[in-house]
């Protein structure tokens, strides 16, 4: 009996087929569509996402060989320390993000955040900031109680360095930096610098954002046309109030004696 | 669904994708909050910009404002009500204003922004309450600003509506005009003197209606307006006047061809020339109307009115239509009677005469082909026949005069020669018109019974001869009587100033003569002074003066004997209406001479009123004949009655006194006389303007009152008429202060006989 109804069934879909009607094969609801099809396929697709993402930063942290040359580790922990010791004492950890910024009105109330602005002044003569670091890198000699951090170590020397080492000809040539390792060093040095500047411009961005914000309108209206006089202005008070801006931040509209 | 989910995750997608951004990117966001303030100072400067407008900001804000008053000028049609819808707009322009700038601002900072920004930030950031800050200086900005912009453009929407006024300026059609113009003839349509500019003045209210229908409009333009409906009705005139001029020589001035004669002619030579001077273009501005109707008919009234002026002077100009000479004069002799007053004499000539003379005269005007048509017009046309027959009369007047002065002057040789004779006038005939109060002859009968001329014949003499004839009466008379007044008021004076003295002598017993003589003396100084003021002829002593003066010593010293004194209530006032009646003379006037017995009264017990009747008889004999009259009669006691009268009956009374005691009755009779003296001398001062029968009278020689004193008793002398003639004479001076006017000279007539 089933077997005639099948063929029975298949004779009317043969006939379908000739006579060219349409057949609904899918018979979802639109729930079901959501549920059974597309929130698995996000699903999927999210998560090849996130180990492609994985997998090109491994690949990207595997590039260069995996030890390092002598001159090389020398260079980059004595930069490290000398970058550490200025990110340390720019106060320049305290602040990942703008929020961290201690907040009174229209201004900020923050010794730290007074502290950044101060020595972030030094970035707007960014080559004197990496030649000085780096001079203070290849001077830079542990202290002599600890002991097992001396030991990692080792004198290195520039001939065209400010800085010349007592006992040069001693150093070997292994620790000899010529023009391609200086221009490694630098850099590396610049890479951080432009680093630190990018996050103490993002910090005075949203400063100036919220000095704006906050500051009353200038009662006669001053020069209302120009955007940079505005800017002008709130520089100006973040200065009077020991927060000087980077020029890159208070130049943005053209330099000030323009 | 599907499109739903795509849609929805698209949303989401961007929407995080923004929030990133902005917290993601502070310098974006710094400059954001920098072009917010900036945009936020911008919108502040405008709210704190100047609320008074400036020029330059006036000239546009006026022509702004004074269009939108040219679209609403019902609202704005008075200066006075329109400042608040005014301020209103100016208020609405301000806050549009306010607000584009922010506008302006807002999509400024939209620019300058890497951050959308939002117009309410702006706004929030300029001013704390946008709405509230923006009224109060809007409304500020109304009321500095608007004095100047409201009246500018109040200015400028007048100039406009005045340009496009003059621009639609409506007139009226020819017909409408034709009948309004024609209504200002008013009823008259024979009327055909010209319309004057006055007259045009009249369609100044319709004219107003025809310019100003283009709907309302300022009252600043209401002058303009009106002159612009009189500037139309200018030109209407003078469309006018200009059609008047180019007849006016016809209509004024008779300027027709000669040869033209009937109003059917007339009136085609002038319409002919008035339409050849008269233009017509009704599409041009102002439209030039052509002859208007009212001109039409102006000139078919003046066609009318020269058939007839030309017809009269053509009869002025002429006489040989008139009657002949001889033709009137033996009509007039014919029947003098009838021809005697000259008015008479033409309305006989006229009548006679008249309708032959029209039938020459249209004959002779007209000619063949028209004699029959002025015929007709004489006979129908009443302003013509009128106007000719008057013409007829005048020219007949003229006509007859010789012929009439010819026949005044045979009748007056004649009749009245005598009047031309030196001795002219005899003291009879002087004394017949002195005894009537005449100062002169005022009436042809008067004179002519004075000459005793017959009066069958007198119906005959023509109105020339009378009036020929009292004026030579006159010329002698006028000086007589005035020199015989004057005699004769001496004569008063010497009785008034001798009187006293007259008693005394009297009683002392001398000679009547004697007295007499000293009377005529007296007289004769007194007239030795007088007698230069009159004229030569009459300087001597009239023989009627002798009798007066013996008659006054007579009566005085006749009457020098005691007697008894009368009662008021022997006075008695008598109805009017008693005098009233018309009654038949009583054929007996006659007055008892001196000495002679009155007659005794038969019934002694009469009553009272049947007295009064038998008085106011006698009273009625005396009418007429002066104002009033004093009559003296005896009473069956022996008493005498006096009874005072009037012509027309008013203030009559009777007195009855002691004839002995004159002086106690001549005060009873004053008394009793004061009030109805009064009345007689008011109603002369009422009639006081009746002359029109003084004919002959040269001038008029003020107001007069005539009394007769008549006696019928010989107890009633002389001296009681004397003294009631004081009496009168103060009486009349007690009226003339009263009431103002001027006292009447009193005639006295004495009527006492010896």
């Amino acid at each position: 009996m089933s077997g005639r109804a099948g063929g029975s069934s298949n004779l009317q879909g043969l006939d379908d087929l000739i006579r060219g009607k349409k057949k609904n094969s899918l018979s979802l609801s639109p729930n079901d569509a959501l549920v059974q099809i597309a929130l698995p396929l996000v699903l999927i697709l999210a998560i090849i996402t996130r180990l492609m993402v994985i997998e090109y930063t491994e690949a990207m942290r595997n590039k260069g060989p995996r030890v390092l040359e002598m001159w090389k580790q020398q260079l980059i922990l004595r930069m490290d320390t000398v970058m550490n010791k200025w990110e340390k004492q720019a106060e320049l950890g305290a602040f990942p993000d703008f929020s961290r910024v201690q907040w009174k009105g229209a201004f900020p109330v923050d010794e730290r955040f007074k502290s950044l602005c101060a020595r972030a002044q030094e970035m707007d003569n960014r080559k004197n900031l990496e030649d000085d670091i780096y001079n203070q890198a290849l001077a830079y000699t542990p202290p002599i109680e600890d002991e097992e951090s001396a030991s990692f170590f080792v004198p290195v020397f520039d001939p065209d360095a400010k800085y010349q080492p007592k006992n040069a000809d001693k150093i070997s040539d292994e620790f000899v930096i010529n023009e391609g390792r200086r221009a490694y060093a630098m850099r590396h040095i610049a890479d951080r610098v432009s680093k630190w500047k990018e996050q103490v411009e993002g910090l005075q961005w949203a400063a100036v954002a919220q000095c704006a914000d906050k500051m009353p309108l200038n009662a006669l209206g001053g020069s209302p046309d120009k955007i940079s006089t505005q800017l002008t202005r709130v520089a100006s008070e973040m200065n009077k109030r020991g927060y000087p801006l980077m020029n890159s931040v208070v130049e943005e509209y053209g330099k000030l004696d323009e | 669904m599907k499109n739903t989910l795509s849609s929805l995750a698209t949303c989401l997608i961007v929407f995080g994708a923004i929030n990133f951004s902005w917290g993601a990117d502070p310098k974006a966001e710094a400059k954001r909050m920098l072009t917010l303030r900036a945009a936020a100072e911008k919108a502040r400067t405008y709210l704190q910009e100047s609320a008074e407008v400036n020029e330059k900001q006036n000239d546009a804000v006026s022509t702004m404002l004074s269009k939108e008053m040219l679209k609403q000028v019902e609202k704005f049609r008075s200066k006075k009500d329109g400042q608040s819808p005014g301020r209103d707009w100016l208020s609405g322009w301000k806050l549009k204003e306010l607000e584009k700038s922010v506008d302006g601002a807002w999509e400024w900072a939209k620019e300058q922004s890497p951050l959308p920004v939002n117009r309410a930030d702006v706004i929030k950031r300029a001013t704390k309450n946008w709405s509230k800050d923006a009224q109060a200086k809007v409304g500020q900005f109304a009321d500095k600003s608007m004095k100047a912009v409201y009246d500018k453009a109040r200015r400028l929407a007048a100039d406009e509506q005045l340009r496009s006024l003059k621009q639609k300026l409506n007139y009226p059609s020819k017909d409408d005009l034709n009948k309004r113009i024609s209504g200002l003839i008013g009823g008259n349509k024979n009327r055909w003197s010209p319309l004057n500019s006055k007259d045009f003045g009249k369609l100044d209210g319709w004219l107003k209606t025809v310019v100003g229908n283009a709907g309302p409009v300022f009252e600043e333009l209401n002058k303009e307006v009106a002159k612009m409906s009189s500037n139309l009705r200018l030109e209407l005139g003078n469309q006018y006047q200009a059609q008047y001029k180019s007849i006016q020589q016809m209509v004024e001035k008779n300027g027709f061809p000669k040869e033209l004669i009937t109003k059917e002619q007339l009136k085609a030579h002038a319409l002919n020339l008035l339409k050849e001077n008269t233009s017509e273009n009704l599409a041009a501005k102002p439209p030039r109307y052509g002859v208007f109707s009212a001109m039409e008919n102006l000139v078919e009234n003046a066609a009318a009115h020269w058939e007839v002026k030309r017809m009269e002077i053509f009869a002025k100009a002429r006489s040989d239509w008139l009657p002949m000479k001889d033709q009137l004069e033996q009509a007039i002799r014919g029947d003098l009677a009838k021809h005697a007053p000259l008015e008479d004499s033409l309305n006989v000539l006229t009548e006679k005469f008249l309708s032959p003379a029209n039938e020459k005269l249209a004959s002779l005007y007209g000619g063949k082909q028209w004699a029959t048509y002025f015929k007709e017009a004489l006979a129908e046309q009443d302003v013509l026949r009128k106007n000719v027959t008057n013409q007829f009369r005048s020219a007949l007047k003229e006509r007859i005069k010789p012929i009439r002065e010819k026949i005044a002057g045979e009748q007056f040789a004649t009749h009245f020669s005598m009047l031309n004779e030196k001795v002219f006038p005899e003291e009879p005939i002087i004394m017949y018109f002195y005894q009537k109060g005449k100062k002169s002859v005022t009436d042809f009968n008067e004179l002519a019974d004075g000459l005793n001329f017959p009066a069958p014949e007198r119906p005959s003499i023509i109105e020339e001869t009378r009036l020929l004839a009292g004026d030579r009466a006159n010329r002698a008379m006028v000086p007589a009587l005035s020199s015989m007044d004057k005699q004769v008021g001496l004569v008063r004076e010497v009785e008034k100033k001798k009187i006293d003295q007259l008693k005394v002598e009297a009683e002392q017993g001398r000679p009547f003569a004697e007295i007499l003589r000293e009377w005529d003396k007296d007289w004769g100084t007194l007239w030795n002074g007088a007698k230069q003021k009159v004229s030569e002829r009459w300087r001597s002593k009239f023989n009627h003066i002798d009798k007066l003066l013996n008659k006054g010593v007579r009566q005085f010293y006749d009457g020098m004997q005691p007697s008894s004194n009368s009662t008021p209530q022997d006075t008695v006032a008598v109805k009017e209406d008693e005098l009233g009646e018309e009654q038949e003379d009583t054929p007996n006037e006659s007055v008892p001479v001196e000495n002679e017995q009155p007659e005794q009264e038969d019934e002694n017990e009469k009553s009272e009123q049947e007295s009064l009747q038998g008085m106011c008889e006698e009273l009625k004999l005396y009418i007429g004949l002066a104002d009033g009259v004093f009559a003296f009669s005896d009473l069956p006691d022996g008493r005498c009655r006096m009874l005072f009268g009037t012509p027309d009956g008013v203030g009559a009374f009777s007195v009855k006194f002691d004839p002995q005691q004159v002086e106690v009755a001549a005060n009873q009779i004053s008394g009793s006389l004061k009030k109805p003296l009064g009345l007689v001398l008011d109603g002369n001062a009422r009639m006081g303007g009746n002359r029109i029968l003084q004919l002959f009278q040269g001038e008029y020689q003020g107001p007069e009152i005539k009394m007769l004193f008549k006696v019928s008793t010989p107890a009633v002398r002389h001296q009681m008429s004397i003294l009631v003639r004081q009496q009168v004479e103060e009486a009349i001076e007690a009226w003339a202060k009263k009431s103002g006017r001027k006292a009447p000279d009193l005639i006295w007539q004495d009527d006492v006989e010896l």
